[in-house]
């Protein structure tokens, strides 16, 4: 009887690190079988019948959130400084021009290559200007840190940060 | 004015007397001071209260940024694709052109006859460094390359190329130093450095994925052999076809073989020294543990 007992309460306490500690999962095995008391050998060996059976119920207390569930929208204020926050998927797929302007991949690029021609799997590698409209959603989804340029040395994209060669567009001379 | 009244007055002062001080926790507005918005219910006045006609404009439940009522949203519609990867650890340079660090010569806001650091330039007040936006010093880019026609002796963070070949085609000298962010956050602003009265700190060796570029004499790097840097010299000249001039001949030459130590920060100033702004004095270390901390030999 205390094998079985202690073999349990080794199982507990492994399971134990995840969460908090050992406390819920003891009070929930008692709600669910009110009429067990921990000191029987009942408990004992319903508890590693249903460690055996169902893992998941003992491992996981029930309505206590664990972690933060994963949320796309934006948060515009946060609950510890009450501060805008950057939508994550955004900074994932999209990289910023200096100017303002948002590049982004072409939706498919790896899907079906077998029946895609050489040209256009040619053009799928390119990465493509969003729109105005586009522009101005996806900055006001990030927060200003990433709105201000970054002056990285050799970076790739140091030619597109300008519009310095438009006449339309260009900035110098003021 | 009556008696009953001077009676009044008295129990209204030492009530007054008794209750706490005013503060801003317990006083109140005047009354009448404050009109509260009115909701107006007639013809006009209760209309729409401006919020629109119909739909969730008018019960102002908007649709949150991006959502496009069950369609596959524009901002996750395409993979991801890893443009910002490791952006909290890429050091950044912001850039200066040639064409503005002409400008700056020609308006008498840098000395030519005194070698040009960091914290020269950024005493213009025209070029900032933000050591926590994670700035690591100036890049200087070829922007006006053919137009620059000072002769500097220049110490800058990055320097490409062109740049290094356009300064010394007027027989100038540049040095690419790094910047560790503490030493960084004293040479931008030097008075508010001294105001905090700690001493200078010594330069510390550049990080791994910045060793190589730094001790490339190609790169005018300030932990190369001058010896390297000197041939590397010649070596541009033809490469870019200008004759190299000659500095033994200057009349500046001692100010154009003026560089800072590796551990320096300040010209003039040894790492360990505090700088007293109110008395204007320096102060040096006396004891040797702290002389061999700030000067290994």
């Amino acid at each position: 009887m205390l094998q079985t007992l202690l073999r349990v309460g080794r199982q507990l306490t492994t399971a134990v690190p995840y969460y908090a500690s050992a406390a819920p999962t003891l009070l929930q095995c008692s709600k669910v079988f009110p009429g067990t008391c921990h000191n029987s050998m009942k408990f004992g060996s319903l508890c590693s019948t249903i460690a055996k059976q169902h893992n998941s119920l003992l491992f996981q207390p029930t309505n206590v959130p664990l972690c933060e569930p994963p949320t796309r929208t934006v948060t515009k204020f946060s609950l510890q400084k009450g501060k805008r926050k950057t939508v994550k998927a955004v900074v994932k797929r999209f990289f910023r021009l200096h100017w303002g302007g948002w590049i982004r991949t072409v939706a498919g690029r790896h899907k079906k290559m077998w029946k895609k021609s050489a040209k256009r799997r040619h053009r799928l590698k390119q990465h493509l200007l969003c729109n105005s409209t586009q522009s101005y959603l996806l900055d006001k989804m990030v927060t200003k840190f990433w709105r201000t340029p970054k002056y990285y040395v050799e970076d790739p994209y140091e030619p597109y940060h300008t519009r310095e060669e438009h006449p339309i567009a260009r900035r110098k001379p003021a | 004015m009556s008696v009953t009244n001077f009676c009044k007055l008295d129990t209204a002062l030492n009530l007054l007397r008794k209750l706490p001080r005013v503060t801003l926790s317990n006083i109140k507005d005047n009354p009448g001071s404050k009109k509260k918005p009115k909701r107006g219910r007639a013809q006009h006045g209760g209309d729409k209260h401006g919020a629109g006609n119909k739909g969730s404009g008018q019960r102002q439940n908007y649709m949150r940024l991006g959502y496009e009522t069950g369609n596959n949203p524009f901002y996750l519609r395409f993979q991801m694709e890893p443009y910002y990867k490791g952006h909290h650890l890429r050091r950044q340079y912001p850039p200066l052109s040639l064409l503005q660090l002409q400008k700056l010569i020609d308006t008498s806001r840098l000395p030519v006859d005194k070698p040009i650091d960091l914290t020269a330039i950024c005493n213009t007040g025209l070029y900032v460094c933000k050591p926590d936006k994670h700035h690591f010093g100036i890049n200087l880019t070829d922007e006006g390359a053919d137009l620059f026609q000072a002769k500097i002796n220049i110490e800058v963070q990055w320097a490409s190329e062109q740049v290094i070949a356009a300064v010394e085609r007027n027989g100038g000298v540049i040095t690419t130093a790094y910047y560790d962010p503490q030493s960084l956050w004293a040479a931008v602003n030097p008075r508010r450095f001294f105001m905090k009265g700690v001493p200078i700190p010594k330069r510390m060796i550049p990080p791994q994925d910045a060793i190589d570029y730094y001790t490339n004499p190609a790169n005018r790097g300030y932990l190369a052999d001058p010896e390297k840097v000197s041939w590397e010299r010649l070596v541009l000249s033809q490469k870019y076809g200008y004759k190299l001039p000659e500095i033994e001949k200057d009349p500046q030459y001692r100010m154009l073989c003026e560089r800072k130590d590796p551990l320096q920060v300040f010209f003039g100033l040894e790492p360990g020294w505090v700088v007293n702004l109110h008395d204007r004095k320096i102060l040096k270390p006396c004891d040797e543990e702290v002389k061999a901390f700030y000067n290994p030999q």
